[in-house]
């Protein structure tokens, strides 16, 4: 085809070109505000040329295929930070609740008690006989038992509440990982060697960008546009178009394994009593396991100060007393959760047995790695702050990373308005200029048809 | 006449006011780090480094002592503990900071490497071909 009929035909692709490169942009356009959307653009290349009589003849041009912008570099990296911003703003978060049990003002909380319980066995060392002094020795002691009783409880109910987030984290990957799976299928049947499924990879990107928030993770390129997707370890996730791991708990708040159901390969487990610790998830799922183990040596501190304060109290009555009727605390009940007095606490007083009771507040215990029981507590409190202030450095500067990465990868495949505005001017032109043609290309058609 | 425990007394003291500052200045590294103010961050590594020096030069005769099986000092029972604990969060703070520069820094020399192939090295190494391609993809 050559002549006039050639220019037509040039004219008629280049208009339909314009066209999809105008519907490009307004998808664009359209996509501006979602974060996760990579900017696409038509490309054109020169159309085949022909052999006429002057030498090879161009043909105009073809629309090639509509590429996304994207950087695999910077997305890769933004999920893995978007994974450890995750990870340390749910420590903070989970810690920073439990330091509300643990925090100490002074006035309430179990300094306090503590305190008030060494004054009053002070003040009855001044008056051993004085009923008054008793009564506030039973009294500070049911207090204190009260407050170790109440934060071993909150202690609890917050490690029940992260066994619950837990369950609903899971919950959220494996529906999460089986959409990945469904879009590795979606996008193998809807690419072709030249042509890319864009708009069902930015789903695939958004599913991964969630995902990230609950585990780490890292992706390999499968066939057919296919990705797979691996923890840390290796351990697979999602592996072509043919299978999505399905993420399973079993335990409860005492003892938990996270396992893939299938495989049964362990990736994350609690044990409170054996100190077993292990997080093999990082992002907020594996926060939450690091938090346990944390809230659980916490409560363990407390237990210890219960079972000192049991044993040491034990002590002293078999010391002073020889063969006490009864001990102040029950000695049965040696942890913070269930540590109370006994029905008489106070079989008999006198100012040595008050004072070897006070002597407990100072006196460096083996139980408690050689800190007396006030040393320990302060120490307790001291390691909740720090435990917290660190999560949240942590958490700030991660956060930081995630949004300087994002606002990087944005800068490559996010949507400018303002490039998309002179590209539609430009495609507008391009259209007018192609209408051009053709309607002189007609004309001169006619002229030529008018001739004979 | 200044006794020696009075003396030891106000080193303690002192040590102590360093210990915060450096802490306070470890606290403005962080804001500077997350705000991404690099000015300002490279206006306070002096200051930070003059200040971690003297406490460790300060610090290091108690350190002696203690190794040497003296007991910590009773005088001031108080500024001890808040020493301890300072330094405690003085660690975690620099620990926090460390690991998001040496972050920061694995990023730009991942990128790097992209645009710069490793060609670099002693010994008898051949030159690595020239790979075509190798750069920033900017297609999905």
């Amino acid at each position: 085809m050559t002549g006039l009929n050639a220019a037509l035909e040039i004219g008629k692709n280049a208009l339909l070109n314009a066209q999809v490169q105008i519907q490009t942009t307004s998808h664009n356009v359209a996509n501006a505000e979602n974060p996760n959307y990579a900017r696409q653009k038509a490309l054109t290349v020169t159309q085949g040329a022909i052999l006429g009589r002057a030498g090879w003849i161009g043909m105009g041009a073809r629309l090639d295929r509509i590429v996304q912008q994207r950087d695999a570099f910077l997305e890769d990296r933004y999920l893995k930070a978007s994974s450890e911003a995750a990870y340390y703003d749910t420590v903070k978060r989970v810690l920073t609740a439990v330091e509300t049990y643990l925090s100490d003002d002074g006035d309430t909380g179990l300094n306090a008690a503590l305190n008030d319980f060494w004054n009053a066995w002070n003040a009855l060392a001044q008056n051993p006989e004085g009923s008054s002094e008793q009564a506030m020795v039973l009294e500070c002691g049911a207090a204190l038992c009260r407050s170790l009783n109440e934060t071993a409880e909150q202690l609890r109910q917050s490690r029940d509440g992260i066994v619950t987030e837990l369950n609903d984290n899971l919950s959220a990957i494996n529906s999460l990982l089986s959409k990945i799976r469904d879009l590795n299928g979606q996008i193998q049947r809807s690419e072709t060697p030249t042509f890319m499924a864009n708009d069902l990879r930015d789903q695939r990107f958004q599913a991964l960008e969630e995902l990230s928030k609950y585990l780490r993770f890292r992706t390999e390129e499968g066939t057919g546009g296919t990705l797979n997707v691996f923890l840390d370890d290796g351990t697979p996730l999602v592996l072509f178009t043919e299978y999505a791991a399905e993420l399973k708990m079993t335990g409860d708040a005492e003892s938990f394994r996270i396992h893939i159901q299938e495989t049964g390969t362990l990736v994350a487990q609690f044990d409170a009593e054996g100190n077993v610790v292990k997080d093999g998830l990082k992002g907020s799922t594996g926060a939450l396991v690091t938090a346990m183990g944390t809230t659980d040596t916490w409560h363990d501190a407390l237990d210890q100060i219960a079972a000192a304060l049991v044993t040491g109290f034990k002590d002293v009555y078999d010391d002073v007393l020889e063969t006490p009727e009864s001990y102040f605390f029950d000695t049965d009940k040696t942890i913070a959760a269930e540590i109370r007095l006994t029905d008489n606490p106070l079989p008999s007083t006198s100012n040595a047995l008050a004072r070897a009771a006070l002597a407990l507040e100072t006196e460096p215990l083996d139980a408690l790695n050689g800190l007396s029981l006030t040393q320990h507590l302060t120490q307790l409190s001291q390691n909740v702050g720090l435990a917290v202030e660190s999560a949240s450095a942590q958490s700030l500067l991660q956060e930081s990373m995630a949004q300087q990465l994002n606002a990087q990868r944005q800068e490559v495949s996010g949507v400018s308005l303002d490039e998309e505005m002179v590209e539609l001017i430009k495609h507008q032109q391009l259209y007018q200029a192609a209408a051009k043609v053709i309607r002189q290309t007609a004309e001169m058609i006619q002229t030529a048809i008018d001739m004979v | 006449m200044t006794s020696s425990a009075d003396r030891r007394e106000e080193s303690l003291a002192i040590i102590q006011a360093m210990a915060h500052q450096l802490l306070e200045v470890l606290e403005e590294e962080t804001r500077c780090l997350a705000e991404r103010d690099h000015g300002a961050l490279l206006a306070i590594l002096p200051q930070k480094e003059a200040l971690a020096r003297r406490l460790s030069e300060s610090l290091r005769p108690w350190a002696q002592a203690i190794r040497e099986g003296h007991r910590e000092p009773d005088e001031n029972r108080e500024v001890w503990t808040d020493l301890k604990e300072t330094l405690r969060h003085i660690e975690a703070r620099n620990e926090a900071n460390g690991r998001y520069i040496e972050e920061l820094i694995q990023i730009h020399e991942e990128l790097l490497s992209l645009l710069v192939p490793h060609t670099y090295g002693h010994g008898a190494q051949k030159s690595l071909p020239a790979v075509k391609g190798y750069g920033i993809s900017t297609e999905a």
